[in-house]
C-alpha cells in the first residue's frame, strides 16, 4: 500500500515535472528552431519537423542537432541530401547540448502527435502570390526616366563634342566657352538647389511620438521576422513575449513598426501589392528603427530583408495583409 | 486506522502539490497560441466607457480616468483564493520598482463579482496595503457594464457552482488615449514587461536598447535617464578624429618637409 | 630599367591579370541570379565579397598607381615606398583570396558589423579577412604618405591646394594633377585612418570579448568606403587634367575656378557619406540632411568644372582617337552618367525606394566599368604606348572600344532597370514574384561577354605594348 502511494506521489510529481520542462522545451524551441523549422506548418528555410522523430533515428537526430556542421563536413549521406534538397543552406551549429537536444526531440514528438494530421506536402513559404500587375512603383519610374533623360542629354553632349573633333580649329573661343560655364554653372546651381529643396521634406524619419494606429514591433534574426506586440531585443525574450503569428493590418491604419534585429543587420523592406517596394527601415541590433506608413491600398504585402546577413539572406522573408 | 486516515490525508497533500502547481497554471497550460491571442486581439479596440462606483460612493466614468492619464485596469474579487491577491501584490511590487504611479499612469482594480460592494472594495484594498495611493482605484459596476468591459479586454469570468469560487485569468490592460494599447497575461507581472508598458504609456521612445551583461562599448550616443536626453559618447570622437587628424597630418607634413627655397 | 618604369609596367601587370579574374567572379555571380549555375550557389556570397574587395582595392591602386606616375614628372616620390606597396599589395590579396577559397569567408566587401562573427564561415577566416584589410591599409598609408610628403618638399600647403589662385594670383604655377593629388591623398589618409579604426574595434572586441555599437561601426565603415571609392575616381580625374593636352593640343591649367572647385570636393566628400546610412532610423536626423545636401552639392564641381573642362579642350581639337584617348574621355562620360544615378539615389525620398535594391549597383558599376576602369585602362595604354611605340591598328581599336561600350551601357541598363523595379540586390537566388530579376541577369550574362571580349581585345593590343616596353 505504502509502496503504492509513493509510486502514485511520485508520478504525478513526473507529470507535473514534464509539463514544467516542456515549458523549457517550447522555450528552447522557440529560441532556436523557429527560424528556420515549423511543426506542421510547411517548410521554411529548413524542413518541416512534423513527425521527424517517426522517420529519423533517434540517435542520428540528437548528433544533428548538436553538430549539424560537423556532419556535413564528414559528408554524412543523410545531412548531404537534405542540404542539396534545401537550397544549399547549411543548417547553422546551434550550440545545443546533448540534454536540450534530447528535450527539443521530446517537445517535436509531443508536438507532431498534438497537431491534427494535415497531409501538407511540402509548401513554399508564406508565399508570393502577389502578381507583378504593375510595370514600376511611381518614384521608381520617375526616378527611372529622370535618370535616362540626363543620362542621354550627357551622351549626345559628349557626342557632339567628340564629332567636333572631325573639323578642328586651333584655338577655340575661351570668352565663349567660360560664358557657357558661367550659364551651366548657374543652371546646375538652379537644378540642385531647386531638387533638394523639393525632395527634402519628403523623408520617412517620424518626428513625433504621435499615436499611430496599430504599433508593431518587429525583430529580425538570421533568418526570419517575427512581428510582436511588445519589444523583443533578444534570443531570450523570444520565449516569453507572445508574438503576432499572422499580421493583418485594417485599411486605412496609420501602422508604426519598430525594427530591430537580435543578431547582425538586416532590412525591413515592404513591398507593395504591386510588387514594388513601398517603405524599408534597417534592422540593426542594438537599435530600434521606426518606420510609419499608412496603408491605403488593401491586399498581400511581402516583406524581404534587405540587408545581406549570410547564407540564406535570400530566403529570410515574411508578409501581412491589408484588409 | 489513524495512520491510514494520515497516509490518505497526506497522500492527498502531496498530490495537491502537482495539481496546484496546475492548477492556476489553467492558463499557462493554454497553448501558446490562445496565450497570443488573448493578449492581441484586444489591442487598438475602444473600451467601453462604464460608470464606476468608488468606495466613498462617488460615481465617476472611465473616461474621467483616461482622460486626464494613461489608464491601467485590472479585474478580481475579494473573496477570490486563487491568484487575484497574489497578482495584485505582485503589480504593487512592480509599480513601487519602475515607478511611474500617479505621474504617467494610474490603476483601477474593478470587481466583477456582483455581491462585492465599492465600501467591502475600499476595506480589502487597506488590508492589502494599497488604500492609500489616490491614483491606485478601487470600485464596482454595474453587472453588464462589468461583462461589457472584461470582454473588451479579453478577461472572462465563469462562477463555479460547487466551490462557489470563479475560474478567471489574470491580466491587465493598459489603455491610453481610449484605446487599448497593452494586455499583460499573467499571475506575475514581469518587471521588464511591465517597464516597456509604461514607456509606451508615457510616450516615450528611446532608440536603442542595452542588453543586460552585454557591455557595448563607445557609442555615438547615449540616454541620460535623469535629463532624459540623448548625450554624446566617445564614439563621436572616432567619428571626427580620421578628418581631423588627416588635416593634421597633412599640415605637419607639409610644414616638417617643406622646404621654401626650392621652388 | 629604372624602379620607376619597372614598377609602373609591375602595377600595369598586376591590373591586368587581377582585373580578368574579377571579371570573371562578377560573370559567376550574374550566372548564379540567371538562374543557369545553380549547382554552385553556394559559393555565391564567397565570391561576391571577393569580388567586391577585390575591385575595390585594385582600382583604388591602379589610380594611384596612375597618379603617382603623372605626380613624378613635378615631384620626387619615392619608387622604392612604390615597390613596397607591390609586394603589400600582393600579400594582402593572397590573404584575401585564402579567406574566401579556403575559409568561404563571405561577409560581403564592407563586412558590415557584426556580420563577419556571425556567418556560417571558421573564425579564422574573419581573422584572417582583417589581416589582409590591415596588410592593405596599412601599405596604402604609407605610400599615400610618401606621395604627399613628396609634394610637400616641392610645394608649400597652400600652394599645393591652390589657395594664391583663389587668391587671384598665377604663380607658382601648380599643375592641376599636383592639386586634385593632395586634395585626394589628404582625404585618403583620413579614409585610411577611419579603416584603421574599424579594424582596431574589431581586434579589441577578438580580444577583450567587449561589444561594439553596431551605428558606429557602420558609420565608420562606410565613411571609408565611400572616401576609398570616390578618391580613386578623383585620382584617375587628376591624371586626366594631366594627360588631355598630349592628346588636343590644348593646355588645361590650375586656376582660380579649378581651386575653389577641388577645395570644394574636399570639403563636401567628407560629408557626403551620409547617404549609405539614409534607411538607419537611428541616426541623427540632421546627419540624414547634410548626407543629401552634400552629395547634391558634390556635382557640381565635377560637372561644372571638370567635364566642362575636359569638353571644352576636346571640343574642335585635333586629337587622334587612339584606346588610349578614347577610353580617357569615355570614362568621363561614365563619371558623368554613375554621377546621374548617384546623385538621384542620394535623394531621401527616392532612397527608400532604391536602397539596396539593384540601382546600387547599378550606379557604382557605371562609375566603375565605364568610368574608373576606362580611364585607368585608358592611361596604361597611353604609358605603354608611348614607351613602346607600336604603330596603332585604329580599327581594331574602336571595335574594342565599341564593344566596352555597348557590353559595359547593355549590362548596366540591366541592373539599372531591375533596380526601378525593385530587385533586390547580394540575392543570390530571386523568389518568384521577382523573376523579372531572373530575366535581367541572363540578358546581363550576354551583354557583359561583349565587355569582356573587349576586354580581351584592350589586353591583347596593350598586352604587346606592356611586353615590348618590359624588354627594353
Amino acid at each position: 500500500m505504502r509502496v503504492l502511494i509513493i509510486i502514485l506521489i511520485a508520478l504525478s510529481y513526473a507529470k507535473s515535472w514534464s509539463q514544467e520542462s516542456m515549458e523549457g522545451a517550447a522555450q528552447l524551441f522557440q529560441q532556436r528552431c523557429t527560424a528556420c523549422h515549423t511543426v506542421g506548418e510547411g517548410d521554411r528555410t529548413g524542413p518541416d519537423l512534423l513527425n521527424v522523430t517517426q522517420h529519423r533515428e533517434e540517435g542520428w537526430l540528437i548528433r544533428w542537432i548538436m553538430g549539424p556542421d560537423k556532419m556535413l563536413a564528414e559528408k554524412d549521406p543523410l545531412a548531404m541530401e537534405l542540404f542539396k534538397k534545401y537550397k544549399m543552406v547549411p543548417m547553422p551549429n546551434m550550440g545545443v547540448t546533448e540534454a536540450q537536444a534530447k528535450l527539443l526531440i521530446a517537445y517535436i514528438a509531443q508536438k507532431s502527435s498534438a497537431e491534427p494530421q494535415v497531409e501538407s506536402s511540402v509548401s513554399k513559404p508564406a508565399s508570393s502570390s502577389a502578381p507583378t500587375s504593375e510595370w514600376l512603383g511611381t518614384t521608381q519610374f520617375l526616378a527611372f526616366i529622370i535618370f535616362l533623360i540626363l543620362s542621354l542629354i550627357v551622351t549626345y553632349s559628349f557626342w557632339r563634342v567628340a564629332r567636333s573633333t572631325g573639323d578642328p580649329v586651333p584655338i577655340i573661343d575661351m570668352k565663349a566657352a567660360y560664358a557657357l560655364r558661367k550659364k551651366l554653372f548657374l543652371g546646375a546651381s538652379l537644378v540642385v538647389g531647386g531638387t533638394m529643396m523639393a525632395t527634402l521634406p519628403f523623408t520617412p524619419y517620424p518626428v513625433d511620438l504621435r499615436t499611430p494606429d496599430q504599433l508593431i514591433y518587429v525583430a529580425a534574426n538570421q533568418f526570419s521576422f517575427t512581428y510582436s506586440s511588445e519589444p523583443i531585443t533578444s534570443v531570450e525574450d523570444m520565449g516569453s513575449i507572445p508574438t503576432i503569428g499572422s499580421l493583418e493590418i485594417p485599411q486605412g491604419a496609420l501602422v508604426e513598426f519598430r525594427v530591430t534585429s537580435l543578431d547582425v543587420t538586416h532590412a525591413f523592406a515592404i513591398f507593395d501589392p504591386h510588387g514594388s517596394v513601398l517603405a524599408q527601415t534597417q534592422a540593426m541590433p542594438g537599435y530600434v528603427n521606426r518606420l510609419r506608413v499608412k496603408f491605403t491600398e488593401p491586399g498581400h504585402y511581402n516583406v524581404l530583408c534587405f540587408e545581406y546577413c549570410g547564407v540564406a539572406h535570400h530566403l529570410m522573408r515574411t508578409a501581412f495583409v491589408v484588409k | 486506522m489513524r495512520a491510514r486516515v494520515f497516509t490518505l490525508w497526506l497522500f492527498s497533500f502531496l498530490l495537491m502539490g502537482p495539481a496546484a502547481k496546475a492548477a492556476p497554471a489553467t492558463e499557462e497550460n493554454l497553448s501558446r497560441k490562445s496565450l497570443q491571442e488573448m493578449e492581441s486581439r484586444p489591442l487598438y479596440q475602444g473600451v467601453p466607457d462604464i460608470e464606476v462606483t468608488l468606495p466613498q460612493g462617488q460615481k465617476i466614468k472611465l473616461s474621467d480616468l483616461w482622460g486626464q492619464k494613461p489608464l491601467l485596469i485590472t479585474l478580481f474579487y475579494r473573496n477570490c483564493t486563487g491568484s487575484c491577491s497574489p497578482f495584485l501584490h505582485s503589480l504593487d511590487s512592480t509599480v513601487t520598482k519602475v515607478g511611474g504611479l500617479g505621474s504617467d499612469y494610474q490603476i483601477i482594480s474593478l470587481s466583477f463579482d456582483p455581491e462585492d460592494t465599492a465600501e467591502d472594495l475600499g476595506k480589502f484594498a487597506g488590508t492589502l496595503g494599497l488604500d492609500q495611493n489616490p491614483n491606485w482605484l478601487f470600485g464596482t459596476a454595474d453587472p453588464a457594464a462589468i461583462r461589457a468591459l472584461a470582454e473588451a479586454i479579453g478577461f472572462w469570468y465563469k462562477l463555479e457552482p460547487q466551490s462557489g469560487q470563479y475560474d478567471h485569468p489574470t491580466l491587465l490592460a493598459a489603455v491610453r488615449d481610449g484605446k487599448i494599447r497593452r494586455v499583460l497575461l499573467g499571475n506575475v507581472v514581469l518587471q521588464d514587461r511591465f517597464q516597456e508598458l509604461v514607456r509606451d504609456m508615457r510616450g516615450e521612445f528611446i532608440p536603442f536598447y542595452s542588453r543586460p551583461g552585454q557591455k557595448t562599448v563607445f557609442r555615438c550616443v547615449e540616454w541620460n535617464p535623469s535629463s532624459k536626453s540623448l548625450w554624446p559618447h566617445w564614439g563621436l570622437l572616432f567619428l571626427v578624429f580620421p578628418g581631423v587628424a588627416a588635416l593634421g597630418m597633412a599640415v605637419l607634413i607639409f610644414q616638417k618637409f617643406h622646404d621654401p627655397t626650392s621652388s | 630599367m629604372d624602379l620607376a618604369k619597372r614598377n609602373t609596367l609591375n602595377w600595369i601587370g598586376l591590373t591586368f591579370t587581377l582585373f580578368p579574374a574579377l571579371v570573371l567572379m562578377g560573370m559567376f555571380m550574374r550566372a548564379i541570379q540567371a538562374e543557369r549555375l545553380s549547382s554552385a550557389q553556394g559559393w555565391f556570397y564567397p565570391i561576391m565579397t571577393l569580388h567586391g574587395i577585390g575591385m575595390a582595392g585594385l582600382w583604388w591602386v591602379a589610380a594611384l598607381a596612375c597618379a603617382s606616375r603623372v605626380l613624378a614628372k613635378y615631384t620626387n616620390p619615392s619608387e622604392k615606398i612604390s615597390r613596397f606597396a607591390i609586394y603589400g599589395t600582393v600579400m594582402g590579396v593572397l590573404l584575401l583570396f585564402a579567406c574566401v577559397f579556403l575559409g568561404r569567408f563571405a561577409a560581403g566587401w564592407y563586412f558590415l558589423y557584426p556580420l563577419p562573427f556571425k556567418g556560417n564561415w571558421p573564425a579564422w577566416s574573419s581573422i584572417t579577412f582583417l589581416l589582409s584589410l590591415t596588410v592593405l591599409g596599412s601599405t596604402w598609408l604609407v605610400w599615400t604618405l610618401d606621395l604627399l610628403l613628396s609634394i610637400a618638399r616641392k610645394y608649400s600647403l597652400s600652394e599645393a591646394l591652390g589657395w594664391h589662385y583663389i587668391r587671384g594670383k598665377t604663380s607658382p604655377e601648380v599643375p592641376p594633377v599636383v592639386l586634385i593629388t593632395t586634395v585626394s591623398l589628404i582625404a585618403g589618409v583620413a579614409c585610411l585612418l577611419s579603416g584603421v579604426i574599424v579594424l582596431v574595434l574589431y581586434f579589441y572586441e577578438l580580444l577583450a570579448h567587449v561589444n561594439n555599437d553596431a551605428l558606429l561601426m557602420k558609420n565608420l565603415t562606410f565613411f571609408f568606403g565611400h572616401l576609398l571609392v570616390n578618391l580613386s575616381l578623383y585620382l584617375a580625374v587628376g591624371v586626366i587634367y594631366d594627360v588631355f593636352p598630349h592628346y588636343t593640343g590644348r593646355p588645361w591649367k590650375s586656376n582660380k575656378v579649378v581651386a575653389i572647385a577641388w577645395n570644394a570636393v574636399l570639403a563636401i566628400v567628407i560629408f557626403a557619406y551620409f547617404h549609405h546610412l539614409y534607411m538607419d532610423f537611428a541616426q541623427p536626423t540632421s546627419f540624414q540632411y547634410i548626407g543629401q545636401i552634400a552629395s547634391y552639392m558634390s556635382s557640381i564641381p565635377s560637372a561644372v568644372v571638370t567635364v566642362f573642362g575636359a569638353m571644352a579642350l576636346v571640343y574642335r581639337a585635333p586629337v587622334k582617337w587612339n584606346l588610349g584617348f578614347s577610353l580617357l574621355f569615355l570614362g568621363m562620360l561614365g563619371w558623368g552618367i554613375g554621377g546621374i544615378g548617384a546623385v538621384i539615389d542620394s535623394t531621401i525620398a527616392v532612397n527608400s525606394k532604391f536602397h539596396n535594391t539593384l540601382w546600387v549597383p547599378a550606379h557604382f558599376h557605371t562609375y566603375m566599368i565605364e568610368g574608373l576602369v576606362l580611364m585607368v585602362l585608358g592611361y596604361f595604354y597611353h604609358y605603354c604606348q608611348e614607351k613602346a611605340q607600336i604603330t596603332e591598328n585604329l580599327k581594331l581599336q574602336k571595335i574594342t572600344i565599341a564593344l566596352f561600350l555597348i557590353g559595359g551601357y547593355g549590362f548596366l541598363l540591366m541592373f539599372y532597370l531591375s533596380g526601378a523595379r525593385s530587385v533586390p540586390r547580394r540575392f543570390a537566388l530571386y523568389p518568384s514574384e521577382l523573376s523579372h530579376g531572373v530575366f535581367y541577369s541572363q540578358i546581363s550574362l550576354f551583354f557583359i561577354s561583349l565587355f569582356l571580349l573587349g576586354l580581351i581585345l584592350y589586353l591583347v593590343e596593350t598586352g604587346r605594348r606592356w611586353k615590348k616596353a618590359y624588354a627594353r
